[in-house]
């Protein structure tokens, strides 16, 4: 038997004695587009239009920044609690201090999908920054085609919302 | 046709009395004059002396529309910086049937009061009556300037709904949009100056109706206004009964689902398939005679125990036992409070589980959308450093399909629904607790009230007989609520079957709609040729077919606002062949046009030398047709332009002094 099958016993096993009944749907299993680079790419095109600051002819955006944004625009619930801690963070307290959303951190797939960018040259890399890629057409064509679709309405309201704050490192730690 | 005769300004001043007067024919009628002439000033005296200021956006009788010469200070060629002390403004029109209307109204002095003077065809002694301008114009039969003017060019009066659902009238501020063009905001585009603050509803459609002579689809638009306020108070009415119902249902812990969503076609439909009591019967099993029956039996046992029965007098159990049921119900509402708490909790819990799944189902949807268009997709990559062709699962990234986007979809749909009915049933199960709870408060005031007064009776047999009189008690309350609760829904049945029958009369009675194609269709071939004559640019024979009116009589070419084709300065254009269009069409179709239309400065907008050639042509095309209508055109032209028009039989009116208004000669 399959280790996740065993698991799967298990759980049914538990819930059984607490008087549940559980019921098994394979058609569950369909993985969640949070995985999926093209959702992940339209993410950081938003992220990058949005957000970015102009430094001369050239944007940047600090890395942990942008990942932050898309995680937290892809579930907007946080958005909520990332500007409310970022008002009060100099002041924290034990309420502020745990609506920091700390889960960005281990988003692998926004990763996987920088990477790509920077070697599609879409996006450069420059210490911990992210700048315009000789091919950063490639993220503003996606960007102006998003929102000419109206597409990401949600996404991008919570990226405007964020552009007001004052991003520093110490703030990306959860400090 | 009606057509203004003549306007008149004066009053006088520090340096003495002035005056400006303008004659005018019917037709067409342009007057050319330099700027500053005092045109605006005439033309402004046409809206003053009909009190239609309320178009300009002012306040009742503020006459801040004119120019400082006529309201502060004034100069002359002789006299500079003259104050002005009185001034009044006066507008003459006849009728074709030879009858006259002058009206005169203060500038700075009364403006509030309208002096008219009406001369029969003919006659050339007038009747002369005050008139208030502007308050109660339209209501006062024998003072309002409206009601008379209504009267005078026959225009009918016409009912429409404003939006608290009441009836109110089609002023005149509310035509003259259509048949004054303002100088400097009616130009913009077409009913630049309609007054939309008296809240008619559909005003700018209405207006054009009216102007029309579509008496029956004024009628119609008005029954189907009505008719929509009628549903929406209808609706609001259920939407309350429903909230009572909720609230009669929940109070004795039942969930129930009743609704006042959807038409009153979905609702009447609903209400009708079953009724309160049959719910409360089938669903909460409240069987009121049943119940009765229980709870008299259960009297009859008690009042035989108090009344035949003997006691044990050596029985000490009643002080305790009433103790103990004080103790227990205590219990059981601790236990349903704590219940509540969770379930209020899980309630909340779920939905925001919800709200979060929707977003998810709708940045999923946004996803297959993207791979659909296409849009940000990476499928090659070439290494920079050893050139080799990479792939996103180089990456370790797995891009998904199209199907698994809409499987998840799907799945995400199922686990909302899913969530859905869970917060249903812990909202459902918190209606019955808190439910539960009340009744249990309740029956612990009865224990309480029980335990002191066992507590107080002296002796074992008297414990006993209170005991049994506070439980008699408790049953007569239980019978006296029950009853109460059979006459709630009694009452909220009534209340349900009477919306029913309201709303079934409302329904039948939906309103047709009037005919109105032969009028439109009137309207928008005239305004097609006037589009034409005028040389619209965004207008060419292939497209002049395509031009359409919209269910407000907006012109749209094909599928878009007429007003957006073109180039800013065809908003003129658009404009002017509009009011010429309607007084056009209300001539065909037999409509209430005033008879008069009123343009200010229309090239203004188009100063260079093509636009002026083409307006030229324009109004000598005007001038060939013999219009049924009178057209005053206040511009500037050159010396060559007007010589050109004269020779083209236009009308034009140069005068010879360099200022509308000029001082009067004391003899």
């Amino acid at each position: 038997m399959s280790t996740i099958a065993t698991v799967i016993t298990q759980l049914d096993g538990l819930l059984v004695e607490v008087g549940a009944r559980p019921r098994l749907q394979g058609e569950r299993i369909a993985r969640s587009t949070l995985y999926d680079p093209d959702y992940h790419v339209a993410m950081v095109a938003c992220a990058f239009n949005i957000c970015a600051e102009q430094v001369g002819s050239s944007r940047r955006i600090l890395r942990g920044w942008l990942k932050l944004l898309q995680f937290v625009a892809t579930r907007p619930r946080l958005a909520h609690d990332l500007l409310g801690w970022a008002s009060t963070r100099r002041q924290a307290t034990l309420e502020t201090w745990r609506r920091m959303p700390r889960g960005y951190i281990g988003d692998q797939t926004h990763d996987a999908v920088l990477d790509l960018l920077v070697a599609r040259s879409a996006l450069a890399e420059s210490g911990d920054w992210l700048l315009d890629g000789s091919n950063s057409t490639l993220l503003d064509g996606t960007y102006h085609g998003i929102c000419e679709a109206k597409l990401f309405a949600t996404e991008r309201n919570v990226m405007n919302q964020a552009r007001e704050l004052r991003v520093s490192k110490a703030m990306l730690g959860g400090q | 046709v009606t057509y203004i005769e003549r306007i008149e300004v004066g009053g006088t001043s520090s340096a003495g009395a002035f005056e400006g007067a303008l004659d005018i024919t019917p037709g067409l009628f342009v007057v050319s004059a330099d700027n500053a002439f005092g045109k605006t000033l005439a033309a402004t005296a046409v809206v003053w002396c009909l009190g239609l200021e309320p178009m300009f956006g002012l306040r009742d009788d503020d006459p801040v529309c004119f120019p400082l010469a006529v309201r502060d200070v004034i100069d002359f060629p002789s006299v500079k910086a003259a104050q002005v002390i009185s001034s009044f403004a006066s507008v003459t029109f006849r009728r074709s049937d030879g009858a006259r209307l002058r009206l005169r109204r203060d500038i700075i002095g009364t403006p509030q009061e309208v002096t008219v003077d009406e001369f029969e065809p003919r006659a050339s002694e007038s009747r002369r009556s005050k008139m208030v301008a502007r308050r109660k114009t339209m209501a006062d039969e024998a003072a309002g300037l409206q009601n008379l003017l209504f009267r005078w060019f026959a225009l009918p009066r016409s009912a429409i709904m404003n939006n608290r659902g009441e009836e109110k009238e089609i002023y005149l501020e509310n035509l003259a949009p259509h048949f004054y063009i303002d100088q400097t905001e009616a130009w913009s585009t077409v009913q630049a100056l309609q007054v939309f603050r008296y809240g008619q509803q559909d005003i700018s459609a209405a207006s054009v109706e009216y102007l029309l002579g579509a008496d029956e689809a004024l009628r119609s638009r008005l029954r189907s206004q009505a008719h929509a306020t009628r549903q929406s108070q209808l609706k609001q009415r259920a939407s309350d009964l429903t909230t009572l119902i909720l609230h009669a249902f929940a109070k004795q812990g039942w969930p129930v689902d009743w609704s006042a969503h959807g038409s009153l076609q979905d609702i009447i439909s609903r209400w009708t398939r079953t009724s309160v009591q049959e719910i409360a019967r089938k669903k909460f099993k409240f069987d009121l005679k049943k119940e009765q029956e229980q709870l008299s039996k259960k009297l009859d046992v008690l009042n035989k125990r108090l009344s035949k029965e003997g006691l044990d007098k050596h029985n000490a159990a009643s002080s305790s036992n009433a103790s103990q049921a004080v103790i227990d119900l205590k219990s059981r509402r601790h236990a349903l409070r704590e219940e509540l708490n969770v379930t209020r909790t899980q309630y909340v819990d779920q939905r925001q589980l919800a709200e979060t799944l929707e977003h998810r189902i709708n940045a999923a949807k946004d996803v297959l959308r993207l791979k659909n268009l296409g849009l940000g997709r990476i499928d090659e990559v070439e290494c920079p450093t050893c050139h080799r062709h990479l792939e996103p699962s180089s990456f370790g990234l797995t891009v998904q399909s199209t199907s698994a986007v809409e499987a998840h979809i799907t799945a995400l749909q199922r686990d909302r629904a899913l969530v859905l009915d869970n917060a249903r049933s812990a909202a459902d199960q918190a209606t019955r607790l808190s439910a539960e709870i009340e009744a249990i408060d309740e029956q612990l005031r009865g224990a309480e009230r029980a335990l002191s007064v066992v507590n107080a009776a002296a002796g074992n047999v008297r414990e006993q007989l209170a005991t049994i009189a506070t439980e008699i008690v408790e049953v007569q309350r239980l019978m006296e609520k029950n009853h109460a609760v059979s006459a709630e829904l009694d009452r909220l049945q009534a209340d349900v079957e009477a919306w029913v029958r309201e709303a079934q009369t409302v329904v039948a009675d939906e309103p047709a709609s009037g005919d109105l194609s032969n009028r439109v269709r009137a309207l928008l071939d005239s305004l097609r040729a006037f589009l034409a004559a005028l040389g619209h640019a965004g207008i060419d024979l292939e497209n002049l077919s395509m031009i359409r009116l919209d269910e407000s009589y907006t012109p749209y070419l094909d599928h878009r606002r007429l007003r957006s084709v073109g180039s800013a300065s065809d908003h003129a254009r658009l404009v002017m062949a509009y009011a010429l269009a309607l007084a056009t069409a209300s001539s065909v179709v037999n409509g209430r046009h005033p008879g008069f239309v009123v343009f200010d400065e229309p090239l203004q907008q188009n100063p260079d030398p093509s636009h002026r050639a083409m307006f030229r042509r324009f109004l000598a095309r005007l001038a060939r047709e013999r219009l049924p209508y009178s057209v005053l055109i206040f511009t500037s032209l050159e010396v060559q332009e007007v010589e050109e028009l004269r020779a083209a039989a236009v009308p034009v009116h140069t005068p010879r002094a360099k200022h509308f208004l000029q001082l009067v000669s004391p003899n």
